[in-house]
């Protein structure tokens, strides 16, 4: 097969003009820095304030981020007046979670509901209004609203046309007068006042990935929604490059440049220790979706063995459960689902002594029309990254949800027996665990602002994943807007922009040299290789410090090495340089969490840590800090003072 | 299968997984609609005007298919690299057949998505 990749010894010229001596400057009020679900309603919401707003992503909008190709459910409407249980007594029910929960869950939850009308009004669908669901027991005639996984809480909503959701928001955006779109341009660094660690935010600067170009943006309040350290397993704590983007549940690029841009700048983390692989990625990872599977997307589906034997159920509570109606149901003694959901569920020895035959199948066809559209049709066909890629894909090759059994992936047996994702990322636990989690994200406070003034988070950036992105991007934008109308400008330090300028573009600089050697790939690989040995499962003091003087090392040698052919390849060493920070932030948040083991200090308080000049500063809070002083005691009443410059009463809008 | 021929070349390894989509000549029309979905640049315009986009970054392919659904001919078709090709089992017949596979079966499943 005659193609590019064996190109012979005269590359193809670059398909665009390249500029790398361009210098574009910007001046706006609110600088959005990547344009995901969170990013783009929070440029949506802050135009509407009537500021100027510039939002920026590394790729087009339309489809850029993790809910770019696509989201089948929004998760956490509580706010909804159908809902069971409201966002207050969600915050008291959850309390215990072990993802963890603060103010920002709140203002997700609170917000999801009003979130999904907004992006209603902007063209999205999800009532099911052709009534082809018309009798399910999802689907609520009144309102054509179809909720999934517990059809009891009805907390969360499926979306009809969620594989378009970021083109609706997109088209808004351009709609509104005082947005500025800046497309497949990577913000490479904070600007700040005299270009001082913990100084006002004064803008950031850019590069084009299509012409090389540089920009400067000048701006009163930068919203970081890059993502990058939510909860949610993504490429930046998975320190492994075998893996291939098939695996990837987020957007691979997703690369942890917010995080480390405001760590540079000495915003504060929370952090806290936690092991385990990241979700359904690294070599043994499988297409998200595209397995047969019980859970997540693919919830309720049967599952029979290789001979056809239906495999038993249990509720989240791993009680047995025996009809079909229970899978959908919480289970006796639970208030809600959550995310303790029904699964499939046994002993390993029952595969072990052969009883059970593997591989396992999905069994689609078993389950009644309604549900098995529902997954095929509705969910996978909505969901990210599912329409065409598996839906269309599938259908095409012949699958059949009506007569056909997907595989499931073969596993080691007691893998069967663990909750929740084990079943659809397919043997996760055969890798080390790559990651090294002990980051919890940037910590904001009532106004989703860091401790640097005039840095803003949304999304999953600030701890905050999935589809309540939205709300989050929502109120943020407002408080950001607020925030913009309110401050004067801070000069731009022109020393900071021409060192920043320098270090972007190096690596093309030095594309001639013969010294220069190394690649994007072989530099990540060497970062990876560090957090493997240095941050996984069992590490200490030593090997934390060990591994920053090896990245001290990498940086000072073989990165001033790697060299850059064109606007992608310098696009991915400066998403590798983000990378290598990250990594520097995990170790770093590592010796925290040895530091506050040996100062003895409660478990219960909340540790904040920040790099500034050279130096690791933790600070701590008591147990839901939140709710004490200067803050109001209950979320309610902390949400409601936020939102009153809001010249729209948001409490009136939906009856 | 063409005649074999004394003649070889000295090219880089190729990158794996290889040709995560393919590009059908004959139908492409060199609008590019596919290249301005792609947020990987796996997929790019050819420098010379008219000639359908090139496949140059396989190896960061996020497989999201957005390519596909942009080409207003259909010239496109995404592949799943060969390690994450799984089975799928007829009930009816107990046949079995693979994502892909040599003996797969024509398509029986034509509803549109929701939405």
């Amino acid at each position: 097969m005659v193609d590019v990749l064996n190109y012979g010894s005269t590359p193809l010229e670059w398909p665009f003009p390249v500029k790398y001596d361009k210098e574009n400057r910007i001046e706006t009020d609110v600088l959005i820095v990547g344009a995901g679900v969170a990013g783009a309603m929070a440029g949506l919401m802050a135009a509407r304030r009537g500021v100027r707003v510039a939002v920026v992503d590394k790729a087009p909008i339309d489809v850029s981020g993790s809910g770019g190709a696509g989201l089948d459910h929004y998760g956490g409407c509580y706010s909804n007046q159908d809902c069971a249980i409201t966002p207050e007594e969600y915050m008291e029910l959850a309390k215990d979670n072990p993802f963890g929960l603060d103010h920002r869950t709140y203002i997700n939850f609170k917000g999801a509901w009003d979130n999904l009308l907004e992006l209603e009004r902007l063209g999205l669908r999800f009532r099911d209004e052709e009534d082809e669901f018309a009798g399910a027991p999802f689907r609520d005639d009144k309102t054509k609203i179809m909720y999934a996984y517990d059809y009891k809480t009805k907390d969360t909503i499926r979306l009809r046309s969620g594989a378009y959701i970021k083109k609706y928001m997109r088209d808004a955006l351009v709609k509104e007068k005082n947005v500025q779109l800046f497309e497949r341009v990577m913000i490479t660094r904070l600007l700040t006042e005299g270009g001082r660690t913990l100084g006002r935010i004064a803008g950031a600067t850019g590069v084009s990935e299509v012409t090389g170009e540089f920009y400067v943006f000048s701006a009163k309040a930068v919203i970081l929604s890059t993502a990058g350290v939510s909860m949610q397993g993504t490429s930046t704590w998975t320190f492994n490059s075998e893996m291939f983007g098939n695996g990837y549940r987020s957007d691979p690029r997703n690369t942890g440049d917010g995080i480390a841009m405001a760590w540079q700048v000495g915003a504060e983390m929370n952090s806290e220790e936690q092991f385990g692989q990241a979700l359904n990625v690294g070599p043994f990872g499988w297409p998200w979706y595209a397995i047969g599977n019980p859970d997540n997307t693919w919830h309720g589906c049967t599952i029979v063995d290789n001979k056809g034997k239906e495999v038993p159920w249990v509720d989240g509570l791993d009680q047995p459960i025996s009809t079909l109606e229970e899978r959908w149901l919480p289970g006796k003694g639970q208030v809600y689902m959550g995310f303790l959901r029904p699964i499939p569920f046994f002993d390993q020895k029952l595969i072990e002594s052969g009883e059970y035959e593997l591989p396992f199948w999905a069994d689609l066809s078993a389950l009644p029309e309604h549900e098995r559209r529902g997954i095929w049709g509705l969910m996978v066909g909505n969901e990210g990254r599912t329409r065409m890629a598996v839906y269309d894909y599938f259908n095409k090759a012949g699958f059949n949800p009506d007569t056909d059994m997907l595989q499931c992936p073969v596993m080691n047996p007691e893998s069967y027996t663990y909750r929740r994702k084990d079943w659809f990322q397919g043997e996760p636990n055969m890798a080390r665990f790559w990651k090294a989690d002990t980051l919890k994200g940037l910590a904001t406070d009532w106004n989703q602002m860091t401790n640097v003034p005039g840095l803003f988070a949304s999304g999953s950036e600030s701890g905050q994943g999935g589809a309540p992105a939205g709300s989050s991007g929502a109120y943020a934008g407002n408080r950001a807007a607020e925030y913009a109308m309110e401050v004067p400008r801070v000069p731009i330090e022109e020393a900071q922009v021409a060192a920043e300028k320098e270090r972007v573009y190096a690596p093309v600089k030095r594309a001639e040299d013969p010294e220069a050697r190394i690649s994007w790939k072989e530099l990540w690989m060497g970062l990876n290789r560090v957090m493997q040995q240095d941050c996984g499962e069992f590490r200490t003091e030593a090997t934390l410090k060990h591994g920053l003087m090896w990245l001290d090392s990498i940086k000072e040698h073989e990165m001033q090495m790697t060299y850059a052919r064109n606007p992608h390849e310098l696009v991915r060493v400066l998403e590798c340089e983000s990378r290598i920070t990250v990594g520097e932030v995990y170790l770093y948040l590592g010796l925290a969490n040895v530091q506050r083991e040996r100062d003895g200090v409660p478990r219960d308080k909340v540790m904040f840590v920040k790099y500034v000049d050279g130096e690791r500063i933790l600070t701590f809070k008591e147990k839901e800090w939140w709710l004490k002083p200067p803050y109001e005691p209950t979320y309610l009443e902390n949400y409601i003072k936020c939102r009153s410059k809001e010249p729209v009463d948001w409490r009136h809008k939906n009856g | 299968m063409a005649e074999i021929q004394n003649k070889a070349y000295l090219v880089p390894n190729p990158i794996a997984p290889t040709h995560t989509v393919t590009i059908d000549a004959k139908k492409c029309i060199a609008c590019n609609k596919c290249t301005e979905k792609c947020r990987m640049q796996t997929i790019m315009p050819h420098p010379e005007k008219g000639k359908p986009p090139l496949l140059i970054y396989p190896d960061e392919c996020w497989f999201c298919g957005l390519c596909v659904e942009a080409c207003p001919k259909g010239a496109i078709t995404l592949h799943y690299p060969i390690n994450q090709r799984l089975f799928f089992k007829r009930k009816t017949t107990g046949e079995v057949f693979r994502i892909d596979g040599p003996n797969a079966p024509a398509q029986s499943y034509f509803k549109p998505p929701v939405g």
